[in-house]
């Protein structure tokens, strides 16, 4: 069965970094502009992975971890980031609040997406090069 | 004294001259003159008589059986000094007279020669004299007095007024002292100052770049994704192929640029990382056998000498990782191009810290840059070889540990660069 992934970014040029990285792997990806669209989406449909970006204006990337974990607690979220100090306080809040989630750290290359993707959607044991 | 009589002892062993003179004094007695005599004829007879009786004037002959010349004076005038002397004198004996007058007779008569009214005036004159001299003395003392007196007082003056010298002397002194202080901690604190200027515009200069830094790295993933693409979209022999590749190596590098400075303002502000017991020795052997591979192939020659029993350290062993890392490739530059190339690393224990030296004989540093070693982006490195990062990030690093870095270095010979670190936690910045 075709896997679904959502990117959640609101620069255009990261969400088509993910699709091109994407293109050949057989997975299905959308994009959302940003949290708010994002959250729309995982309402109407279910996905087997989220990329979630933290820096957005409007709903940021925390609000928008909540939201999404009040519709599916279950679906891997990736949040992508540069680890600004400023969001550090929240996550650590989130995570004490069984929020679950994991973090990327900014910028993968496209080997780096393909092999954390194929690891988290068809369990390859892979090194990831960025992981914390 | 006009009303009393004069009372004349006359000491004269000779009568004829004793009955001369009370015929004299009958002559010259008149009611502005009266006079009592009283007769000795030797010198003992005349003391004993003045020691219980008062004089008001001696008549005395110098030669007498007991006494002779001016033994006898000087024997009258230590006991009576208050008493007026008239020495009778023999002719030819004026020599010893006048004498007798500068030793402390006031007058003096010859034998022969005294007439009644000369007798009368020599009297008077005599105790007219002693009255002077006795004045002369008293005003003489009062001087002498007055004179210790005043020395006494400008003495004790003298003596306050050296005092207060010396006092006004050693104040001064000390004011030279504190001021001498306070211009040391004025340079201090305009020292202090300067400090604090610097590192605020430092701490603004890391808020900017970490905020750059941030701001870059979506473009950047962007750039290296769309490079990673067209690479994997183009063939090698395609003439763009091998620009495709720099550009991915180039933005490979300014994503490594950008990290480091995000390191470097991050040191700054959290603290992640935690401490742990760590020996400094593992951490080194961990860095070395990182960098085993350049080692080898540059043939470079690298010892390490770790003191037996050093103690463990509270460390970040990442952060000290990173340092060690540092040091040893910035000494591997070094000694690129070096006709010796060696490297030695040393650790020992030193008081309540452990010390790290890192050893090169490459080409060192000169002493016009040393200052700049430690600032951001200061680097003497080819391009792209280096961020100008590595020794400010390391240093960072060593003070947070509340330990220190000092660089020693000598142009064409080597460098060395030695790290303090404490042992105790409590030292931690």
């Amino acid at each position: 069965m075709t896997k679904h992934i959502l990117v959640i970014d609101d620069e255009p040029s990261i969400r088509k970094s993910f699709l091109t990285a994407l293109e050949d792997t057989g997975y299905l990806v959308e994009t959302a502009e940003s949290g708010e669209v994002g959250i729309e989406k995982l309402e109407r449909k279910k996905y087997d992975l989220i990329f979630l970006d933290l820096n957005m204006p409007g709903l940021d990337g925390v609000e928008t971890l909540r939201e999404l974990r009040e519709i599916d607690k279950d679906v891997p979220i990736y949040i992508v980031t540069a680890f600004h100090a400023a969001f550090t306080d929240r996550l650590k809040t989130a995570a004490a609040d069984k929020i679950d989630f994991e973090l990327l750290k900014k910028p993968l290359s496209s080997d780096q997406i393909v092999s954390i993707t194929k690891g988290i959607l068809d369990g390859a044991t892979i090194t990831y090069r960025g992981m914390p | 004294m006009e009303n009393e009589p004069i009372r004349i002892m006359l000491i004269e062993d000779s009568v004829f001259a004793t009955k001369h003179v009370q015929k004299m004094l009958a002559e010259v007695k008149s009611p502005q003159f009266e006079a009592e005599l009283y007769c000795a004829d030797r010198i003992s007879a005349g003391l004993e008589y003045l020691a219980n009786n008062k004089a008001d004037v001696i008549l005395l002959d110098l030669t007498l059986p007991d006494s002779h010349g001016l033994d006898t004076l000087i024997k009258i005038c230590t006991q009576v000094p208050e008493v007026p002397v008239v020495v009778l004198t023999g002719l030819g004996d004026e020599m010893l007279a006048k004498e007798a007058v500068q030793k402390g007779a006031q007058d003096y008569l010859v034998k022969g020669q005294i007439g009644s009214n000369l007798l009368r005036r020599s009297i008077l004159y005599s105790i007219e004299r002693k009255k002077v001299e006795r004045e002369l003395k008293k005003y003489r003392d009062h001087l002498e007095e007055l004179v210790k007196e005043r020395t006494a007082e400008l003495t004790t003056v003298n003596k306050q007024l050296k005092q207060e010298v010396t006092e006004r002397k050693q104040a001064e002194k000390a004011l030279e002292n504190s001021f001498n202080e306070l211009k040391k901690v004025h340079q201090q604190l305009e020292q202090s100052q300067s400090q604090l200027i610097q590192a605020e515009k430092m701490s603004a200069v890391g808020t900017l770049a970490a905020g750059i830094g941030h701001e870059l790295n979506n473009p950047l993933m962007a750039i290296l994704n769309f490079s990673n693409y067209c690479l994997k979209h183009t063939r090698k022999e395609d003439k763009r192929y091998s620009f495709l590749q720099d550009i991915e190596h180039e933005s490979g590098r300014c994503i490594e640029i950008v990290s480091n400075l995000l390191t470097f303002s991050r040191s700054e502000q959290d603290g992640k990382e935690e401490y742990h017991s760590e020996s400094l020795a593992r951490i080194i052997n961990r860095v070395v056998k990182i960098m085993s591979y350049r080692i080898e192939k540059e043939k470079v020659s690298l010892s390490t000498h770790i003191t037996e029993d050093t103690p463990k350290i509270w460390v970040k062993v990442g952060s000290m990782q990173q340092v060690i890392l540092n040091l040893l490739t910035n000494a591997l530059d070094a000694v690129e191009g070096s006709q010796k190339k060696e490297i030695r690393i040393e650790v020992h224990p030193d008081g309540d810290s452990v010390c790290l030296t890192v050893v090169n004989t490459g080409r060192g540093i000169a002493s016009e840059i040393m200052t700049k070693i430690y600032d951001p982006f200061f680097t003497t490195k080819s391009v792209g070889k280096g961020t100008g990062l590595g020794l400010t990030i390391s240093r960072n690093i060593i003070k947070s540990h509340g330990g220190d870095i000092t660089c020693e270095s000598k142009a064409g010979v080597g460098t060395v660069f030695k790290i303090t670190l404490p042992i105790n936690t409590n030292r931690r910045g």
